[in-house]
């Protein structure tokens, strides 16, 4: 198995956040996690890539228990990921954030940075045109040197997506990536996802743009106070009586 | 614009290196040399302020320590400076390691505490440690550092500082626009993010530190066999909150900005002699000044003073519009 969440769990004083999730996810695969908000959908993907340490279970990634690693060393592993609450460099220019995603690809020393080898020329030459590439995909070209500040929300949601690829992950976490998009916007996120699926990269989504889901999702699992209650695809989960009862409550006799 | 510029460049390197003999006045020569220092020291403070977004308030113990070692090896041992020089710089990187490991896994602030403190603790061990430093009175007599042979004239000693100069602000031009550099201003602008990149915070930070300082070490190096008098004071914390406010005048977070802090910051006591006593307190009235109305500084791009005074403009004008 790609990626396994194994009895994971994560509590803050009284409050169980992830309890004893389990979460098994194929390589390739888009995996969508849905819930009501305050689930704890976010502390899940947090756990993950080692914001926050999960204190029981195991996380396994290509057959490793990541749970204890820090967060830059689960980043090396090959995992990126977006923020709910979208996390761009403010004050840097679209292209340097996404160059700043190559951190762990392009490895020039100090000595090539103050004497401006070769290499050095060579390896940010490469940077340069692999990012440039990466924001055309995502058309923001245009914007390529302004702050991301000054982009629309729309824009920057795209701009982290671009970051989170520039670091070549073999894993993608997206936080709610279709939040505040407008629904042209959306269905272009759709396709977008689709396509990095086509390049070999599993997804794991957290969403609550249900059409979204529903379109593009292999597999559903759905959390509500931090147990996962429901999984399978997206017509087993519409049909699912617990989901309902998740989102909607219990019907009144 | 292209061609406008490096005619720029061409004119002012012109002006720099005849500088010296279009204006043959010792006096003007030497407040040249001390904005070339002062522009080094306010240029490597700025890679920890202005880039890595973190707070350093002892500066001026790492100038200090690069020119003690410098001076104390010149003079017991007659160690020539072209060797002394360098290990300057490595003293004052090895303390700062040494200061950088010790807190930069903790929260932001404790490396302000951390550094003020050092800062205090360098000048007394050098006011009091008699046998080395000969304590409150000080080093006289460092040797002048001599260039094949050649003793430096005070030319010898501009071209010098003019030279360092330009290689410190090249590095650090290169350095802004290399991974190092955006691992920096990364790590500045958002931990989080940056370590979902995969940058190693404790790594980088480090080094940014100890670049920082060893940078100020050898300036300090460079300033004993100018100034050929060092003594405690001269690296206390008014050093430390002078460089401070360079940076915070000039602008955090851009190449130009300390260069520009630092020329008006040496300048301005020299054209405005009569203040002189007041040198502090008119730091310290800019230093507030440009936090409170323009924590950019003139050029600045973002540091340290920017992302609170936001926060906290944020809250107040959330306050004033939810009653």
């Amino acid at each position: 198995m790609f990626f396994q969440m194994r009895k994971v769990r994560k509590s803050f004083g009284g409050l169980v956040a992830v309890n004893d999730v389990d979460l098994d996810v194929q390589k390739g695969a888009i995996h969508a996690v849905i819930g009501p908000n305050g689930a704890g959908k976010t502390t899940l993907f947090n756990c993950i890539t080692g914001l926050r340490r999960a204190d029981a279970g195991e996380i396994l990634f290509e057959g490793e228990n990541i749970k204890d690693l820090p967060t830059h060393r689960i980043a090396a592993r090959g995992i990126g990921r977006t923020f709910q609450n979208i996390r761009l460099f403010p004050y840097l220019s679209v292209l340097d954030n996404v160059k700043v995603g190559t951190h762990l690809l392009n490895h020039t020393t100090l000595w090539d940075t103050a004497l401006k080898t070769p290499r050095f020329r060579r390896l940010e030459g490469e940077v340069e045109e692999f990012c440039m590439e990466l924001l055309r995909q995502t058309r923001l070209l245009e914007k390529k040197d302004q702050y991301a500040r000054n982009l629309p929300y729309g824009e920057q949601r795209k701009l982290e997506i671009a970051r989170a690829l520039a670091s070549k992950p073999k894993l993608l976490l997206l936080d709610e990536p279709a939040a505040g998009m407008n629904p042209a916007e959306t269905a272009e996120l759709d396709d977008f996802i689709r396509s990095l699926k086509a390049k070999g990269i599993t997804i794991i989504l957290i969403e609550h743009d249900m059409k979204l889901v529903m379109s593009i999702a292999d597999t559903i699992s759905v959390i509500d106070y931090g147990v996962k209650i429901a999984e399978g695809t997206a017509l087993e989960i519409q049909s699912n009586e617990r989901v309902i009862e998740a989102y909607l409550g219990k019907r009144r006799n | 614009m292209k061609k406008l510029n490096i005619a720029a460049v061409a004119l002012g390197s012109v002006l720099l290196i005849s500088f010296p003999y279009i204006v043959p006045n010792p006096y003007l020569v030497r407040v040249a040399i001390m904005c070339g220092i002062y522009m080094i020291l306010a240029s490597s403070l700025n890679i920890v302020i202005g880039f890595t977004g973190m707070f350093s308030l002892g500066h001026g113990a790492f100038y200090g320590i690069g020119a003690y070692t410098s001076a104390l090896l010149a003079l017991n041992l007659q160690w020539p400076f072209w060797v002394t020089f360098p290990l300057g710089g490595a003293m004052a990187a090895l303390f700062g390691v040494l200061i950088g490991v010790a807190t930069l896994r903790l929260r932001q602030i404790f490396l302000a505490f951390t550094t003020l403190g050092f800062g205090e603790i360098t000048r007394i061990v050098i006011l009091n440690w008699d046998s080395l430093t000969r304590g409150p009175m000080g080093l006289p007599g460092i040797p002048i550092p001599t260039f094949f042979g050649v003793r430096f004239s005070q030319a010898g000693y501009y071209y010098f500082i003019l030279l360092f100069t330009a290689v410190v602000v090249l590095f650090i031009y290169r350095l802004y626009r290399s991974r190092i550099g955006r691992a920096f201003i990364a790590i500045r602008e958002d931990e989080v993010a940056a370590s979902h990149m995969g940058i190693h915070l404790f790594g980088f930070k480090t080094l940014a530190f100890t670049l920082a300082c060893s940078i100020a070490g050898l300036v300090g190096a460079f300033y004993a066999h100018f100034a050929r008098f060092i003594s405690a004071d001269q690296f206390g914390g008014n050093e430390s909150f002078a460089i401070l406010t360079m940076v915070a005048l000039g602008g955090t977070g851009s190449i130009l900005g300390p260069l520009l802090g630092a020329a008006v910051l040496i300048i301005f006591p020299e054209v405005f002699r009569f203040l002189a006593q007041f040198r502090m307190v008119i730091y310290g009235a800019i230093l507030i000044f440009v936090i409170v109305v323009k924590p950019g500084g003139i050029v600045g791009v973002r540091g340290v003073f920017e992302k609170p005074v936001q926060a906290i403009r944020a809250k107040h004008s959330h306050q004033k519009g939810g009653r």
